[in-house]
């Protein structure tokens, strides 16, 4: 998983920062939070062999 | 949300959009997606579930809390589900990282966010702990949903059999159920339903009342312990364990039983294949071994076919 993906990843799911936390500490748009949650998903979902 | 985008990635848009700051203005957008498709539903729980599995990173001693400029998590608005290590493992992996597993899966129990619902797959029964020290397990293919977002004693369960330990009495809880709501202070009790009715209901221990959610809970009828209510196919008391117990079952009971966890059902060709009796603990959550047993111990054949596994007199 790239690494800009793994760090928004964690930060909303371990540190439970919100999209608007992670945009302000980041300086990164929130849609762009938004695709790194998705991309970070889609990753794990195809590890776990759950996607179809 | 473009249809040429396929379910399962266009759930996961919605799963992420519904967790930021938009989601009560997509409510009614989003709810409207889930309602145009069963694949709808299928893709949302799968991309919501394997959010849900990720909680378990917060044990993980490098991308956990205790990592290096990590926050300290929020102490409110959690659930405990107790997760696998194999699920870390597959995780990390998917983080692109090889760890070494810590020898005890009961350490890490970890939190999860109350906008995801707890769903367990087919032939899956899985314990999660919830806030205050209670538990809910889920049997195959059940689905557990969170009403209030500050209260993970106030729950719905939207599909399948759980059993409920509230057993400690910190704070009232609240199951809804199809038009019914099971509450009381301190239970342990199993709730079923099918078809948007409850189908099963035992209280085991503690007391608890069931009402119609119209009623405040305490207009509900109290519900006597051990004698079950509504019962449509009660399963086993122990069914969590995934075993079954009877002193004298017939094949095609115990089929029956087994075939709530299969993928692929067991089948029993002859009536009197059905009819024998057979005694003993079976582990009827894994039905493929089961039938392999049961076609030892009465010589029968096992043929597997795309509608499931046949069972017959040879």
């Amino acid at each position: 998983m790239p690494f800009k993906t793994r760090r928004v990843f964690l930060m909303h799911r371990v540190d439970e920062l919100s999209y608007r936390e992670i945009h302000e500490r980041l300086g990164i748009t929130i849609a762009t939070v938004e695709y790194h949650m998705m991309r970070a998903l889609a990753h794990i979902a195809n590890a776990l062999g759950v996607e179809r | 949300m473009s249809p040429e985008y396929r379910p399962d990635e266009i759930a996961r848009a919605w799963l992420v959009k519904m967790h930021g700051e938009d989601a009560p203005g997509l409510q009614a957008e989003f709810e409207a997606w889930l309602a145009a498709s069963p694949e709808h539903r299928l893709s949302y729980d799968r991309a919501a579930q394997t959010l849900q599995q990720s909680a378990i990173l917060k044990s993980s001693s490098r991308y956990g809390s205790a990592r290096a400029g990590a926050r300290s998590p929020l102490g409110h608005r959690r659930w405990l589900p107790a997760a696998g290590v194999a699920i870390t493992a597959l995780l990390l992996a998917a983080l692109g990282v090889n760890v070494l597993m810590p020898a005890s899966s009961r350490d890490s129990l970890i939190a999860a966010r109350a906008a995801e619902p707890l769903i367990t797959r087919r032939g899956e029964i899985r314990t999660f702990r919830l806030a205050g020290g209670a538990t809910a397990t889920l049997d195959t293919d059940s689905r557990l949903e969170f009403v209030d977002a500050n209260n993970a004693r106030h729950l719905r369960l939207a599909r399948g059999l759980a059993r409920f330990d509230f057993g400690d009495g910190a704070v009232p809880f609240r199951v809804e159920v199809g038009g019914s709501v099971i509450s009381g202070d301190r239970a342990e009790l199993d709730i079923g339903i099918a078809d948007g009715s409850v189908i099963i209901m035992r209280v085991l221990s503690g007391s608890a009342r069931m009402g119609s959610r119209a009623a405040s809970s305490a207009d509900g009828t109290i519900l006597p312990q051990t004698k079950p209510l509504r019962v449509r196919e009660l399963p086993p008391p122990d069914w969590p364990t995934g075993w079954s117990e009877h002193r004298s079952i017939s094949l095609a009971a115990l089929a029956r039983e087994a075939n709530r966890y299969a993928a692929r059902p067991i089948i029993i060709d002859d009536g009197a294949t059905g009819q024998l009796e057979v005694s003993g603990r079976f582990r009827i959550s894994r039905p493929a071994s089961l039938v392999n047993r049961l076609a030892k111990l009465f010589d029968l054949s096992v043929e597997k076919r795309a509608d499931g596994i046949h069972l017959r007199r040879q």
